[in-house]
Order: C-alpha cells, then sequence, then structure tokens
C-alpha cells in the first residue's frame, strides 16, 4: 500500500485526476474482457486505490509495474472513437477526459478484423498503444491463433497474446502500456523526442493528406479564433498535447475514415491470423441455436420463468426467514429501547415506524429480492445469453417502443419493481428506460399480486381476481402505447451483435450483483427511514382522520370507495402489503370486528379497490430506486402517470360497477 | 443480367446466401458502420426470427442481429461464394482499393 492511497489527487477542471503518475486507458469493443482482463491485472499488480470516477462513472486504479506507478483507466465498451455507450457524448470524449498517455486496446483474438479498426482509431491518435489479442483461450477452440509478433510490425507497436482468464500475456501488455505511458510522460515534459510517438501512416495517399490538412488546421485555429478553441474541444484537446493534429483531425473525420480502417484492419487480420479447421465449438452451436424460433422461443421462455420463479420463491422465502428474525431479535429490542430514549409517545411510535416498520421494509425488500435478482441478471449478462433474448424478444418489445431485452427487468417486476427498475439498466437510451421503468412500476409486484388476490377471493371470488389482473394488465399496455407516443423520440431500430455464449465467471458476477446492491440500499435508505417517520407521525398523531377527511369526499365521489380506503391507499405508500392490511385494520376499527371489510365494502367497492391500488403510485422503495436510477423528474413524472392512470381506470370501473 | 438488377435489399435475401453491401442508407448508418456492415463488406443471411422480427447476419465470425425495418436500407449484390473470386469484382474498399504503407 503506498500513502498515496489515502490522499486522492485533486481533480483536474473538465477532466479525470491529473497527477504525476501516467494514464493507461483501456480500450475494446463491448464483451471482449475487458473487465475480466482488468481484474487479472490488478490483481497481479499491487492495488492501492479503487476509486469510481465521479464525472463519467469511470472505473481507475492505481497499479505498480516494475516500480513504475500509473493509473489504469478502464473505459466502457466502444466500438468505435465516435460510439456512444454512456447515451450522449461520443467515447471520444471520455477517453480525452481520462487524458491518457498510452492506450491498451483489448482485442478479440478469434475475430481480429473485427476488433482492430477500434485499435487504428487509437493509432491515428498520436498516443502510444499497446495491443492486446485477448480470448485466446475462446479463439484456440476456434482454431485461431494470433501471430503477435507480425501483428506487432503491421501495427507498429507492442502487440501480445492475452488471456484475461488464465492471465496469459496480462502483465507483459500492461507493462509495455506503463512503460510508453512513462515515456510520453517524459515527451511532454521536454524529456524526450517527441517523434518516438509519431504513428506511421497507414492510409492511402489522398486520405492521409486530408488528414493532414484537417490537422493543420486544428492547430492554426486557437491563433486566429482565439475563444473558439475553448469552444471546440478538440482543438482545445490538440493544443494542451492530449492528441496530436492529426489524431484531432482522425476525430473529426471519423465516419469518412471508418471504411478505410476496416479494409485495413480486414487486411492485418489475415496475415496474423493462423487458422485450422475445427469443429464449430458447442457454445458457438448453442448461441445459433438461441435465436431460432425453436427451440429458441421455448428456451427462452424456461429461462424467463425460471428467473421469475427463482426472485419470488428465493427472494419469498429469505423475506419470511429475515421477518421472522427481525422479529425475533431486533424489533423487540426497539420497542423495548426507544419509549426509554424518547419520552413523548407519539415520537417514539413513529420512530418506531422509521427504524421497525422503515427499516424490516428496506431489508426484506432489499436482500432477497433485490440480492437475488442482481445476481440472476449478473449470470445472464455475464454468460451473453441477453442479446439472444433481446433479438428474440425485439418484435414483440418494439410495439412498446421498447427493445426486447426489455423483458428481463418487465418480468422481473412481477417479484418485485425495485430490482426491476436497476434491471432497466440493460437497455440503452435513456427513452427507453423511463418507458420501460414506467412499465415496471405498473406491473403488480408480488406484494400488490397478494392484495389483489387477497382482497378479492375471499370477497368477490376468484374469477373476480383473475378479472383484476387483466384490466390491470391491459392498463399497462394502453398506457405503454400512450407513454410511447407521448415521451418524444423513436426507439431506434435494432442493430445488435449477438454476444458468444460462455461460462459466467463467479467472482465477476458477485462483484457486479453485490455493486448494484450497494447502489440500491445508498439510494433507498435514506428515503424509506423519512417516509416511515412522517407516515408514523401521521398515524400516530390520529392526523390519518385529517387525512381522510380531506381526500376522503373525492374518493367518494370519483371511485365510490369509503373514505378509510383513501387512507389505507395513502399509507400503502410505504409498503403495498399496506393496502390491505390497514384497510382491515380500519374496517375493524368502524365496523367492529375483524372480518368486517366485506361488511364495509361491497365485492364492487373491493373491486375497484384492488385495481387502484395496484395501479396507482408505486412503494416508497421504488420511488427511491426511480429516483436514484433516473432522476427526481423522471420519478415524480412517473408516480403522476401511475396516479393518473389509477384515478383514470378506477372511475371508469366505478362507473361501469355502479359504486358511484 | 445486369449488376444493377441484381441489386437486393438485405431484407429480401434469402436465408443462406452470401451477399457483399453495397450501400447502407437511413438513420441506422452509423451504427451498422460501429458493426462492420459497410459497402464492400461480405455477409450471409443466417436466419430471420419470427413475426418479421430482426434478420441475423454473420460477417466474419461474429453475428448480428438487423431489424427489418434496417435491412430494407441496406442493398446489396450478389457475391460468388470464393471470396477471391468478388475480389476480383472491385467493389468496395475491402477489395484492395486502401494502398499499403
Amino acid at each position: 500500500m503506498s500513502a498515496n492511497a489515502c490522499h486522492p489527487a485533486p481533480e483536474a477542471p473538465g477532466g479525470l485526476r491529473l497527477d504525476a503518475r501516467p494514464v493507461v486507458a483501456m480500450v475494446g469493443r463491448p464483451n471482449v474482457g475487458k473487465s475480466t482482463f482488468l481484474a487479472r491485472a490488478s490483481r497481479k499488480f499491487v492495488e492501492t486505490a479503487n476509486a469510481p470516477g465521479t464525472t463519467v462513472g469511470i472505473e481507475r486504479r492505481l497499479v505498480t509495474v516494475g516500480g513504475r506507478e500509473a493509473w489504469l483507466v478502464d473505459l466502457p465498451g466502444a466500438r468505435s472513437l465516435d460510439d456512444e455507450p454512456a447515451g450522449d457524448d461520443p467515447f471520444w470524449t471520455l477517453l480525452l477526459q481520462a487524458a491518457p498517455d498510452a492506450i491498451l486496446v483489448v482485442a478479440d483474438a478469434g475475430n481480429l478484423a473485427r476488433h482492430l479498426p477500434i485499435a487504428i482509431a487509437c493509432r491515428d491518435l498520436g498516443l502510444p498503444v499497446v495491443l492486446a489479442a485477448n480470448l485466446t483461450d475462446e479463439a484456440a477452440r476456434r482454431g485461431i491463433t494470433v501471430d503477435a509478433g507480425r501483428l506487432g510490425q503491421l501495427f507498429n507497436a507492442p502487440a501480445h497474446a492475452t488471456c484475461g482468464r488464465t492471465g496469459e500475456g496480462v502483465d507483459v501488455a500492461l507493462g509495455d502500456a506503463v512503460r510508453l505511458a512513462v515515456v510520453r510522460r517524459a515527451v511532454k515534459a521536454g524529456g524526450a523526442s517527441p517523434r518516438a510517438t509519431m504513428s506511421a501512416p497507414i492510409y492511402p495517399y489522398d486520405v492521409e493528406q486530408r488528414l493532414s490538412v484537417a490537422g493543420a488546421a486544428l492547430t492554426v485555429q486557437p491563433r486566429s479564433l482565439g475563444a473558439a478553441a475553448l469552444v471546440d474541444p478538440l482543438a482545445a484537446a490538440v493544443l494542451d498535447g492530449r492528441v496530436s493534429p492529426r489524431g484531432g483531425a482522425s476525430l473529426r473525420m471519423a465516419s469518412s475514415l471508418e471504411p478505410v480502417r476496416w479494409a485495413v484492419a480486414a487486411r492485418w487480420a489475415e496475415q496474423a491470423e493462423r487458422r485450422t479447421e475445427v469443429a464449430e465449438p458447442l457454445a458457438d452451436r448453442l448461441a445459433r441455436l438461441a435465436t431460432t424460433p425453436f427451440p429458441g422461443i421455448p428456451v427462452f421462455i424456461g429461462i424467463s420463468l425460471a428467473a421469475f420463479m427463482a426472485v419470488i420463491l428465493v427472494g419469498g422465502f429469505l423475506a419470511s426467514l429475515l421477518t421472522v428474525a427481525w422479529g425475533a431479535t431486533v424489533s423487540p429490542f426497539l420497542t423495548a429501547t426507544i419509549p426509554v430514549l424518547i419520552p413523548f409517545p407519539v415520537l417514539a411510535n413513529a420512530a418506531l415506524w422509521a427504524l421497525d416498520g422503515g427499516m424490516l421494509g428496506m431489508l426484506s425488500v432489499g436482500i432477497p429480492y433485490i440480492l437475488t435478482f442482481y445476481l440472476l441478471l449478473a449470470i445472464l449478462e455475464d454468460s451473453g445469453y441477453l442479446t439472444s433474448a433481446a433479438v428474440l424478444m425485439d418484435r414483440v418489445f418494439g410495439v412498446l417502443g421498447l427493445p426486447g431485452r426489455a423483458a428481463i427487468p418487465l418480468l422481473a417486476a412481477a417479484g418485485c419493481n425495485v430490482p426491476a427498475i436497476y434491471g432497466t439498466r440493460v437497455l440503452r437510451t435513456r427513452r427507453e428506460r423511463v418507458l420501460a421503468a414506467f412499465l415496471v412500476t405498473l406491473t403488480p409486484c408480488s406484494a400488490r399480486s397478494a392484495v389483489v388476490i387477497a382482497a378479492l377471493a375471499p370477497f368477490a371470488g376468484i374469477p373476480a381476481a383473475i378479472a383484476a389482473f387483466a384490466v390491470v394488465g391491459g392498463a399497462t399496455v394502453v398506457a405503454g402505447l400512450g407513454a410511447n407516443k407521448l415521451i418524444p423520440g423513436r426507439q431506434p431500430s435494432l442493430v445488435l451483435e449477438l454476444s458468444p455464449l460462455r461460462a459466467p465467471v463467479f467472482a465477476h458476477v458477485v462483484r457486479k450483483a453485490w455493486y448494484r446492491f450497494r447502489g440500491f440500499v445508498v439510494a433507498a435508505t435514506p428515503i424509506m427511514l423519512l417516509g416511515s417517520l412522517i407516515l408514523g407521525i401521521v398515524y400516530e398523531a390520529g392526523a390519518w382522520q385529517t387525512v381522510a377527511s380531506v381526500i376522503g369526499p373525492s374518493f367518494e365521489t370519483l371511485l365510490g370507495l369509503p373514505a378509510i380506503a383513501g387512507v389505507a391507499l395513502v399509507f400503502a405508500f410505504l409498503r403495498k402489503e399496506l393496502a390491505l392490511q390497514l384497510l382491515l385494520v380500519f374496517a375493524a376499527v368502524q365496523v367492529g370486528h375483524a372480518a368486517a371489510l366485506g361488511e364495509l365494502m361491497s365485492p364492487q367497492q373491493l373491486f375497484v379497490y384492488a385495481v387502484v391500488s395496484s395501479i396507482s403510485i408505486p412503494c416508497l422503495a421504488t420511488l427511491a430506486a426511480l429516483r436514484g436510477e433516473l432522476g427526481t423528474r423522471a420519478a415524480v413524472g412517473i408516480s403522476v402517470g401511475s396516479l393518473a392512470l389509477a384515478l383514470g381506470v378506477g372511475m371508469v370501473l366505478a362507473r361501469l360497477l355502479g359504486t358511484v | 443480367m445486369s449488376r444493377a438488377s441484381r441489386v437486393l435489399p438485405l431484407s429480401r435475401v434469402p436465408i443462406g446466401v452470401r451477399c457483399v453491401i453495397a450501400s447502407v442508407d437511413g438513420p441506422a448508418r452509423a451504427e451498422l458502420e460501429r458493426e462492420g456492415v459497410l459497402p464492400g463488406s461480405l455477409v450471409r443471411v443466417a436466419a430471420r426470427t419470427p413475426l418479421g422480427g430482426p434478420v441475423i447476419l454473420e460477417l466474419g465470425r461474429a453475428r448480428i442481429a438487423v431489424s427489418s425495418l434496417v435491412a430494407a436500407q441496406v442493398l446489396t449484390e450478389p457475391s460468388d461464394t470464393d471470396p477471391s473470386a468478388t475480389a476480383a469484382s472491385g467493389a468496395g474498399p475491402l477489395n484492395g482499393h486502401g494502398g499499403r504503407p
């Protein structure tokens, strides 16, 4: 451990951390095993810091190679430098923000022709590049080996055959990158010749000429236009030496260079690959089958149902276990100590709502459902199956303005909405995520389904319960169609590379699930505690009667429901189960005995109530997740949308069923 | 038959047939380019998903799914299965118009 680990260097304005240590950026297409490579690299070398970047969510680690320290920056997977992996900014802006002194390009050894274009684009930037032809194990199974020496010759840069899983070549490649980064730092400090970092021309004469003209324009611009250099990020990057003039020009001309790069890549791959005929690996044959109607669709349905059942069964089991354990240990302790610590009964009881009810609510949603779902999602993601599912379901979900991969979070929503909201991260654009999150909040989770079943089955019959689900489902589809029309923008058409199937790396899966789970705990805990406290005060101070008198009349006229049903709905915001539990309590208070719900409300009223409570505003934990993932505006918008839909559907039902 | 009359949108190329991309149009152009579907590249239509779903292309060892709307905007020319024969026909940058350093 170096002393520096505890003292992070100050952030550079508009960029990532800049200090005396050189920066190596890792670049590669998605699914090339960059994370495994990084894990291997940082396990191998002393890892002294691991701080996620604040501005762009980039991970960087301090590594020590051969006595040299360097920052290793892991960038999101990108298919070209002007790709938009995070949604808005082109990838090269992320890359330049990191201000790398060298780039380590991770490529697929089994498919160089496809992975070299971005490596060539990095080389064009005028920065030192090291090429890691990764996934050599998978390549070998397909009968492909890479002549790293020949590749290095063609590239005019160090090239290594690497395998993140076994660690083959990883340290050598990283060592080379760090060495070149140190040299480049020396160049920038004036200690070495800048020629050391110039890249040789590789394109046809006319392309090279256009590049040099555009490059020259980038260097002239600041002097003639002054402030314009501040506006043009490329000119600024050229000016402060983050890219060469030719590099800046290559970014500007990216779209016209791309076909030429693919052509060069195809030629180089041809020369650096050695192929032998082998039988197609099983994983590839399975991947091919995964997108066929048969057995692809049955397999998809099976996997979806299994994931859904796992979340419900494992989650439900763990939740009840946790509730029992909490009730036996923490709850009695809190009930005993808090009234002693807080001498005012109303406040003490309200504090119990927060610390006992709120915390338990969080834990019983958080650990069982969310961790279970995250583990499953991480396994599906890492296995590469998710892209096959996305392609199979693309047409179906396209109607709702969603890509096929939205199937996974939407299915999970039937277990619990909260992990499903986080699950929308598998979607690419913000529009898709907002649309999917809206549909997720409308999908009845297991708690809401329980309310519908328990309120309707005994008092109105099982067919009524089934009809209620049908109404909710229909309303969800209609709302989805409406939202697709209302939210500006259009679902981009699918262009997606199908990931090869591979066995997930256990440590990686656990780490990913844990990282996301931590995000949920941080976002949801304060909201759950505060929300429960406020509801606790309202309830304990007897203010619920005021709530009833405020919202009661409109509830009665619009939906034909008793005022206390409205109160129960307000409290169900904390936990959806309360929609029924509180109603039973209120009914007992008003009518006088426990099984009074049937006397308080008619079957028609119960039907309206069940549907409205199922659709209306998501619960507090879901709201916290929405806010954490999509921001306050989207969270409020989705809540208002679902409330409006609930009231609208409720009013129509009330008129149809004659409760008003 | 003239070459122009044999131009087919990707959405209408039969399954299992190899073809050379002639031109790419529409809003998905940049996305297709990032996946290597550019004029001159050799692709094989591997499968179509049901209900008018995406077309699955094989490009080298990669498999790329392209929605049928996008596929309609990609024009293709027939290719002889022998890649060297395609190179001789002289269409697109993959066939050697890029010079050596």
